[in-house]
């Protein structure tokens, strides 16, 4: 059998290309969002913010010479696409944001990041399979993105109950985790997109 | 102690068929982050290592897998830390 296989460069080359689409995308987020604030307090005072890195990875904005309260944010990106997340705090204290090629999932993968009930819910066709598994490995990642814990917390300690396509609530080890909003959505056809809150 | 060259060919070979890269262009400072696609990848990446070395990966460790060098590392002391108890045994 013969698998197609390409340099490690270029792999790291498109992530770069796509990590700067993420930052930009992030800027652009931050300043409509600033924007969209700034007309509802009257003023027009641009302000400089700088995107930094924690040392987990995750993202932040720090707002420079401003005791002003920055905006939450998170960053994904897969194949060419960069979304970016960008919400005031106050009323929301983390957040997290995923998307994923809608794809086929092992029998190692499905029961490597599904729960036990979770893998009970596999009576479907396999096109209702990928798409499910996708958005609850979206569902999954993005709160643990919220959280900062990526994949050093292990994605089955996480369980999503309900219909995807109706209300949804998500357990961690067991344990109903409250006031999380959950939304998720499918872009280009061929992509998820998850969206995780965690209300203050 | 260092990692042996059998153990370091084997971690290169297993990420080059997981994340589908021409293994001999692999270098052991590549982060790993930059060299999966996404994270659906790196998770299967690490269940291919539990599954072919047969142990059970300390998420909380997952932080310090930075680099090829750092996994070449980790396996090398889990398996041997694995053949140290089955002795022990």
């Amino acid at each position: 059998m013969k698998t197609s296989c390409i340099n490690p460069q270029e792999r790291i080359i498109s992530k770069r290309i796509l990590s700067t689409q993420g930052a930009r995308a992030t800027r652009y987020a931050v300043n409509q969002l600033f924007q969209k604030n700034e007309l509802l307090l009257g003023t027009s005072n641009q302000i400089p913010f700088s995107i930094k890195k924690e040392i987990c990875g995750a993202p932040y904005v720090e707002i420079i010479g401003s005791v002003r309260t920055p905006p939450l944010i998170s960053i994904t990106h897969t194949d060419s696409i960069a979304i970016s997340l960008a919400i005031e705090g106050g009323q929301i204290s983390t957040i997290g944001i995923d998307m994923e090629r809608v794809r086929n999932f092992n029998t190692m993968t499905r029961n490597g990041f599904l729960t036990k009930n979770e893998q009970r819910d596999q009576e479907k066709s396999s096109y209702e399979l990928k798409i499910d598994n996708t958005i609850r490995w979206c569902i999954k990642e993005a709160y643990l993105k919220s959280i900062k814990a990526g994949l050093r917390a292990h994605p089955k300690t996480i369980e999503i109950r309900g219909e995807l396509c109706g209300s949804i609530s998500l357990y961690r080890n067991g344990v109903f985790l409250e006031n999380i909003l959950v939304h998720w959505t499918r872009i280009f056809d061929n992509y998820i997109v998850a969206i995780v809150l965690e209300k203050v | 102690m260092e990692p042996s060259p059998q153990i370091q060919n084997e971690v290169i070979d297993i990420i080059a068929r997981a994340l589908a890269l021409n293994p001999h262009s692999i270098r052991t400072d590549m982060k790993i982050s930059d060299l999966s696609e996404d994270s659906i990848q790196l998770f299967e990446l690490l269940l291919t290592f539990e599954a072919h070395y047969q142990f059970e990966t300390t998420y909380e460790d997952v932080a310090e897998l930075q680099t090829v060098s750092d996994i070449i590392r980790y396996v090398s002391r889990e398996t041997s830390r694995k053949k140290d108890s089955t002795l022990a045994h």
